[in-house]
C-alpha cells in the first residue's frame, strides 16, 4: 500500500463526517439550536436587563406585561412580564441555565456511574455482574418519574439533589447498554490476545474496552440530555424539583399555570416553548450522532 | 488443505531434548447448567526446548481449552485441575496471578486464528507492538523500541516496516495482520509460542507462508511452538511431534514419522485417510462414520467406541489407558492396529 493510497484514504474518511454533517439538515439545525442556546445562556446575564433571582429589582407596577407584539406591551420587557413583574426574556435565560446545567451535569454523573458498573460488570461477569444488574433490574421495575418524584418529595427541592437522583436512576440504562456492548467486545480477539500477553484487567478495559463501547456512550448521552430536561421540567412543575429562588424552565411555565386562563399566557406558553425548540435541538444533534456513530446502521 | 509439495521440512533436529513444557494429568470442566463438560479430561503430554509440536483434533476436541489452561486464562465456569503443568521447572500450575502476569506475553505467548479481530481497530500497529514491549520489555528506550519494532516487522518480511508501525489495522490484508501478530508475539522473546488454529481464518494462498514464516522463526530463535490446528496436513508438515486428541482425551501422540507412518489409534488412521492424497487412485475420501459426540453425554468407555469399525465389548464398557507401545509413542485404544499388522 504507498503513501499516497493512506493519505487519500485518511481525508476521505475524516471528510466523510463533515459531508454527512453538511448534507443533513437536522444536524445543522439541532447544532445552530443548541449553540445559540448555550450561548445564551453562558453569557446571558450580560445580555438580559434584569436579574430575575433579584427580587429587589422587581417592581410589581411592571406585573402582567405582554410581549411587545401585543397591545400593551413594550421595548423594556420584550417577552413580557410575570405576576412580581419579572422580565419573561431574562427569567427564560436565567431558568435555561439552571436546566442545562440540571441536565448536562446530570448525564455527564449518569455515564460515568453507569460506563463504569457497565464495564465492571460486562468484563469480569459472574457474582458481580450479578450484583450490579440485579440492582439496575430493581430500579428499572419502578418507573423511574415515580421514584424521583417520590424521593424528591422527601428530600426537598434542590439542584444537587435532583442531579443526584437522575445520576442514579439514569445509570441504569448506561450500565445496561454499556455491559451488553462490552459483552460483544470482550469476544474479540484482541482483547484475549491482550490477557494473553499479560496486561493487568484495568488496562485492558480503559485500553481496549473502553475506546470501543465510547461511540454508544456518546450517543446515549446527547440523547439522555433532552430527556433530563424534560424530567426536570415535569418534577418542577410538580413543585418538587428546583428552589422557588432558582426556577428552571419547568418552574416557569409552573408559576404562569395559575394565571394561564386568565389571559396571562405567556408565561406559561413562552417558558414551555423554549423547553420544546431545545429538547428538540438536542434530539435531532442526537439523531444525527447516532446515525454516524454508530456503525450498524450503516 | 496444504498441498504437500509447497511445504518443505527443514532439519528438525534442533531440540536438545530437555523438557520445557509437561503437562500432567490436565483436568479442565466446564460447571454448567446443564451439566459437566470435561472439555479437557486428564491429558499429559510434554514440549521440548526448541521442538514444533502439533496438536490435532477435530473442534470441540479440546485442543483450545488445552493452550487456555496452561495459560491459566480459563474463566469460571471452567474449573482447571492438574498434577502439574511445569514451565521450565516452574509448576505454572500453582503460582500467583502476578507470576502468570509475567509468564504470559514474556514467557510464552499465543497467536490467534482470526487476524481480522486479534487486532484492535483503534490503535496503529505501533501501538499495539509496543504494548508488549513496555509490559515485558521495560528497560527499553522509546528509540530501541522502535528499532526492535522495525526489526520484528523486517522479520515477519514486511516491507517498510516504518510506514507501516504508523498504520491501521484494517489498511492491512489478513496475511499481513497475522504476520504481525505473529511479530508481537515474538516481541518479547518467549521460549514458548502457542498457535491456534493460526492460519484457518486466511486464504488457502497464504496459509503455507505464514506458516513457514512461523516455522523458520521459532527454528531461528529456538523457541517452541504449540501448533493447533485440525489440519493433520499442516502438522504432518512442520511439526517434530503430534499430539492427536479427540472428546478431550489423548487417543495417540509420538514423533511425527510414527504418527503420519505408523499411526497406532484407529482414530489416527481415520484422520489421515480423510487427506487427500496425489499418489492414491481413490475415487471418494474417506471419511469417519458419525458425528463427534455430545459433550454432556460421552461415552462411557472409549470416546472414540461410537465411531470406531473395531469397537468391541470392552470399547464401550472401559476407557483405555494410554500405553506406551513404541518408544515415545503412546495411544489409548484397546486394541491399537499395531496387533493386527505386527503379529500377522
Amino acid at each position: 500500500m504507498s503513501e499516497g493510497s493512506i493519505g487519500m484514504k485518511k481525508k476521505i474518511t475524516e471528510s466523510e463526517f463533515l459531508y454527512n454533517y453538511t448534507h443533513s439538515p437536522g444536524a445543522i439545525i439541532g447544532t445552530g439550536i443548541l449553540i445559540l442556546v448555550i450561548f445564551l445562556a453562558v453569557f446571558g446575564p450580560f445580555i438580559v436587563s434584569q436579574n430575575p433571582h433579584d427580587t429587589g429589582s422587581l417592581e410589581l407596577s411592571n406585573a402582567y406585561k405582554p410581549p411587545f407584539w401585543q397591545d400593551g406591551g413594550g421595548k423594556e420587557f420584550l417577552l413580557g412580564t410575570d405576576a412580581q413583574g419579572r422580565d419573561m426574556l431574562s427569567a427564560i435565560i436565567y431558568g435555561s441555565r439552571v436546566s442545562l446545567i440540571i441536565g448536562i451535569l446530570g448525564t455527564i454523573f449518569s455515564s460515568l456511574l453507569g460506563t463504569t458498573l457497565g464495564l465492571v460488570a460486562g468484563y469480569f461477569g459472574g457474582r458481580i455482574d450479578a450484583m450490579i444488574m440485579r440492582g439496575a433490574d430493581v430500579l428499572l421495575s419502578f418507573p423511574s418519574m415515580l421514584v424521583a418524584l417520590f424521593v424528591m418529595a422527601i428530600l426537598g427541592s434542590g439542584i444537587g439533589k435532583l442531579i443526584a437522583v437522575f445520576t442514579i436512576l439514569g445509570s441504569v440504562s448506561f450500565i445496561r447498554t454499556v455491559r451488553a456492548e462490552v459483552l460483544s467486545v470482550k469476544k474479540q480477539e484482541y482483547v484475549e490476545a491482550a490477557r494473553v500477553i499479560g496486561i493487568p484487567s484495568y488496562k485492558i478495559i480503559a485500553r481496549h474496552v473502553l475506546p470501543n463501547v465510547m461511540t454508544t456512550i456518546i450517543v446515549l448521552a446527547s440523547m439522555r440530555v433532552g430527556n433530563l430536561i424534560l424530567s426536570e421540567a415535569t418534577l418542577s412543575f410538580l413543585g418538587v424539583g428546583v428552589p422557588v429562588t432558582q426556577p428552571s424552565l419547568g418552574l416557569l411555565v409552573k408559576n404562569g399555570f395559575d394565571v394561564l386562563l386568565s389571559g396571562y399566557w405567556w408565561i406559561t406558553i413562552l417558558p414551555g416553548l423554549y423547553i420544546m425548540i431545545l429538547v428538540f435541538g438536542i434530539n435531532i444533534f442526537g439523531d444525527f450522532l447516532r446515525d454516524e456513530l454508530n456503525p450498524r446502521l450503516k | 488443505m496444504m498441498n504437500h509439495n509447497e511445504v518443505k521440512h527443514v532439519s528438525s533436529k534442533v531440540s536438545d531434548g530437555s523438557v520445557l513444557l509437561d503437562v500432567k494429568n490436565l483436568k479442565t470442566y466446564f460447571h454448567t447448567f446443564r451439566g459437566l463438560i470435561k472439555a479437557v479430561d486428564g491429558i499429559s503430554f510434554n514440549v521440548k526446548k526448541g521442538e514444533v509440536i502439533g496438536i490435532v483434533g477435530e473442534s470441540g476436541s479440546g485442543k483450545s481449552v488445552t493452550s487456555f489452561s496452561i495459560m491459566g486464562l480459563v474463566e469460571s465456569p471452567g474449573v482447571v485441575n492438574a498434577d502439574h503443568i511445569l514451565f521450565d521447572r516452574e509448576d505454572i500450575h500453582k503460582v500467583d496471578e502476578k507470576r502468570m502476569m509475567k509468564v504470559r506475553g514474556k514467557e510464552i505467548s499465543m497467536v490467534f486464528q482470526d487476524p481480522m479481530t486479534s487486532l484492535n481497530p483503534l490503535y496503529t500497529i505501533k501501538q499495539q507492538m509496543e504494548e508488549m514491549l513496555i509490559l515485558h520489555a521495560p528497560q527499553l528506550s522509546s528509540h530501541d523500541r522502535h528499532e526492535r519494532c522495525v526489526r520484528l516487522l523486517q522479520q515477519v518480511r514486511i516491507h517498510n516496516p516504518e510506514e507501516a508501525l504508523k498504520m491501521y489495522p484494517h489498511q492491512f490484508s489478513g496475511g499481513m495482520r497475522q504476520r504481525v501478530i505473529v511479530a508481537i508475539a515474538m516481541a518479547a522473546d518467549p521460549k514458548l509460542i502457542i498457535a491456534d488454529e493460526p492460519t484457518t481464518a486466511l486464504d488457502v494462498t497464504i496459509q503455507a507462508q505464514v506458516l513457514h514464516l512461523m516455522y523458520d522463526l521459532v527454528r531461528k530463535k529456538d523457541m517452541a511452538l504449540m501448533l493447533i490446528t485440525h489440519d493433520l496436513a499442516v502438522v504432518s508438515q512442520l511439526a517434530d511431534r503430534i499430539v492427536v486428541m479427540y472428546s478431550g482425551k489423548i487417543m495417540e501422540q509420538g514423533s511425527r514419522d510414527d504418527i503420519i507412518e505408523r499411526p497406532l489409534h484407529p482414530y489416527t488412521v481415520g484422520l489421515l485417510e480423510c487427506i487427500p492424497r496425489m499418489n492414491r487412485d481413490k475415487e471418494r475420501l474417506y471419511q469417519i462414520p458419525g458425528n463427534v459426540p455430545n459433550m454432556l453425554e460421552l461415552p462411557k468407555g472409549c470416546k472414540f467406541s461410537t465411531r470406531c469399525r473395531y469397537c468391541q465389548e470392552i470399547c464401550i464398557e472401559v476407557d483405555p489407558d494410554p500405553r506406551e507401545l513404541r518408544p515415545e509413542q503412546m495411544v489409548s485404544c484397546h486394541f491399537p492396529l499395531w496387533d493386527r499388522e505386527e503379529r500377522l
